[in-house]
């Protein structure tokens, strides 16, 4: 290290209350308008060695256990600070010192630059890995907090465990707290935590419990329904090929009554069935049917078989397009189709444009 | 006190403009700018500032009535700057017209990641570890960004503004493809000179978000009073020309690029602003000699016939 230390742990913790109260002191370091934790991050990747490393990542976690977080002036500043520098050098000692903090519950309600202490301490405790300790405690302490950031990052961190759709039933737990001014944040926080979580975690959680949400939080529920439509599962159009099947299903399962679909998407919807499971697919294309029976009145296809082609097709249609399934490559398809819809099916033996067929299942 | 010789004559001439041209009282300031090249970078801008009218004078008055006396002439300026605790008063204060962009040109404004993390993943709970970064990339970065409009935190930089170039002239910096990477022109020609950041590498690693065509906020050409003068950067003012200031490269080779200010936008962005990855710039040195150098030939700019205050 090119600043002075003395090699031990009272030398690294003094050299680091230096850069912190007087960055500008360090000008190798320090950055014009930088606030300090940037130049402590910048001590800790410019010194070479483990050892000397670890040495400024415990110097970190015991000034962080030894800073009272109390409203003296500049503490919870320092806390902000040692938290951030914390965040980059992950020392092991920095995780038992957040669990003590987290469990006093004292930065709860504490805002720093804008910034959640209580969420960020939470976020940088999930950064050493998120274990029953930190999963329980997102469970337990939660319901209890009113920042909203607290609650986007526990549903970030449930998302990452081996029991991802905790992360959904957090967000089922808390759905009350949504607001207007926050959908957007849970919009794009949720993106990324049906991705990590995986969107077939998701859709079985949705799908299943959907209805519930309605009746209990009908307001909150409607928003939610409106980000995961816009901006969160948004519907791919002309790329549907190439979506992933799941996040496909799960993107047709929401958009469901919202919007008509084109028989060319309820048949890609049907074609997720050569890699998903087949009652997944069926009962999101049954969702599909009743949706649209519910909020448009009609039917969300027609089908007709076409014998007189060289392959015997089923062509779906509905609303001035259509779409044909091969019976031989996509018969599953086919199949599951006409397992879900509860209609007659017109049956034609004769090749027709698609104007004569639309007259015929119109 | 410090004297002002071995500055050279440029700086000497600016010096002889700031006395006739600032109260009595300076003379000793101006003599403590002239021990330090950012002191002399202060003064030229500053001149330059007076000479084309960008600045009311009862502000400069204000500003050099409230100078703290600290032996550091660019320390003493800044805490005249903000020496009210309304530093704001201070910010996007330029006399000089700046027409409003045309023909669908945008504004934008460049930033390190890391500062786009910690600024705008405040509301996610995100630190600047390097797994938090790279979740702000794929949250608002990627195909199908994030909406921008979601975080509340108030639009700004380290000051209560925002400094932003054009959608052009970063196109125009795109299409010189010679000269390194877009992240690297960017960091040179706008002045960063970062030499670390948050990209994978632990190199300064851009984001550029991107205004709409119609956004109407006032946006102006910058000051002296637009920065804090104790620390470290590059700015230099600009002539009265087309209502754009002109960043300072770092190696004073590329011609600057346009800049303006705006206060801050204390709801956030409204959802028509996007941001787009920009890219990895190599580290990037400052020539201190060449800002200077930057500094007196824009203060010799224009003619020498311009009385000083005669414009403001």
């Amino acid at each position: 290290v090119a600043y002075e230390a003395d090699g031990s742990l009272a030398g690294f913790r003094e050299l680091v209350l230096q850069v912190v109260r007087r960055p500008r002191e360090f000008p190798d370091l320090y950055r014009r308008n930088e606030l300090p934790h940037h130049a402590l991050i910048r001590l800790y990747r410019r010194t070479e060695g483990g050892s000397e490393r670890d040495l400024i990542g415990q110097a970190l976690a015991e000034l962080l256990k030894t800073t009272l977080p109390v409203p003296l002036p500049g503490n919870f500043e320092l806390i902000y600070t040692l938290l951030m520098a914390l965040s980059y050098c992950i020392p092991i000692p920095g995780k038992y010192v957040l669990h003590t903090l987290l469990d006093s519950e004292v930065l709860n309600g504490r805002h720093i630059n804008g910034s959640s202490l209580h969420a960020l301490a939470l976020g940088i405790r999930g950064l050493y890995g998120v274990d029953e300790v930190v999963r329980d405690y997102i469970l337990s302490r939660s319901m209890d907090d009113d920042d909203f950031d607290v609650l986007l990052v526990g549903l970030r961190l449930l998302a990452t465990t081996t029991e991802p759709e905790l992360a959904f039933h957090h967000l089922q737990r808390n759905l009350v707290r949504l607001t207007p001014d926050s959908a957007d944040l849970l919009a794009a926080d949720l993106r990324e935590v049906i991705r990590s979580a995986g969107a077939g975690i998701f859709l079985k959680w949705y799908s299943r419990e959907d209805t519930s949400l309605k009746s209990k939080y009908p307001d909150q529920h409607r928003l939610l329904q409106a980000i995961l439509r816009s901006q969160v599962l948004s519907w791919p159009g002309s790329s549907l090929e190439q979506e992933d099947e799941m996040r496909l299903l799960a993107a047709a399962y929401v958009h469901a009554g919202g919007a008509l679909f084109r028989s060319t998407e309820i048949a890609a919807v049907a074609r997720t069935c050569k890699r998903v499971r087949i009652e997944v697919v069926q009962a999101v294309l049954k969702h599909i049917w009743f949706e649209s029976e519910i909020h448009f009145g009609v039917r969300a296809w027609d089908m007709s078989y076409v014998h007189d082609t060289p392959e015997p097709a089923l062509v779906i249609g509905l609303r001035n397009d259509f779409a044909s399934l091969d019976l031989k490559t996509d018969g599953l398809a086919a199949a599951i189709i006409e397992k879900v819809t509860p209609i007659n099916r017109l049956d034609t033996k004769t090749s027709m444009g698609s104007e004569g067929f639309y007259g015929r299942v119109q | 006190m410090a004297s002002s010789s071995g500055s050279g004559p440029e700086w000497d001439g600016i010096s002889k403009y700031l006395r006739t041209s600032l109260p009595a009282g300076t003379a000793s300031w101006i003599d403590e700018l002239g021990t330090s090249t950012q002191g002399r970078r202060l003064g030229a801008s500053l001149a330059i500032d007076i000479k084309h009218g960008a600045l009311k004078e009862s502000l400069i008055d204000e500003v050099l009535g409230s100078l703290s006396g600290d032996s550091d002439a660019t320390v003493s300026f800044t805490d005249g700057l903000n020496a009210s605790g309304l530093r704001h008063q201070y910010l996007c204060q330029s006399e000089l017209s700046a027409p409003a962009l045309d023909g669908g040109r945008r504004y934008v404004r460049i930033l390190e990641i890391g500062q786009f993390t910690e600024h705008y993943g405040k509301p996610f709970g995100l630190s600047l570890n390097v797994a938090d970064v790279n979740r702000m990339r794929h949250m608002f970065l990627t195909q199908k960004p994030g909406v921008l409009s979601a975080i509340r935190v108030p639009w700004r930089g380290a000051l209560e503004n925002a400094w932003v170039t054009s959608d052009d002239q970063v196109n125009e910096l795109k299409s010189q493809s010679s000269q390194g990477s877009l992240g690297t022109r960017l960091n040179n020609a706008l002045g960063f000179g970062l030499d670390d950041g948050w990209s994978p590498n632990l190199l300064p690693d851009f984001v550029g978000v991107v205004y709409p065509s119609d956004f109407d906020g006032p946006c102006v050409q910058p000051t002296t009073f637009d920065v804090n003068w104790d620390v470290a950067h590059q700015y230099v003012s600009y002539v009265k020309l087309d209502g754009w200031g002109r960043t300072a490269s770092c190696d004073g080779i590329v011609s600057g690029c346009l800049e303006r200010v705006h206060s801050t936008l204390p709801d956030g962005l409204p959802a028509e602003f996007h941001a787009l990855y920009v890219g990895e710039s190599d580290p990037v040195t400052i020539d201190d000699a060449q800002l200077l150098k930057q500094a007196y030939e824009r203060f010799d700019f224009d003619d020498h016939a311009i009385s000083p205050g005669a414009s403001t």
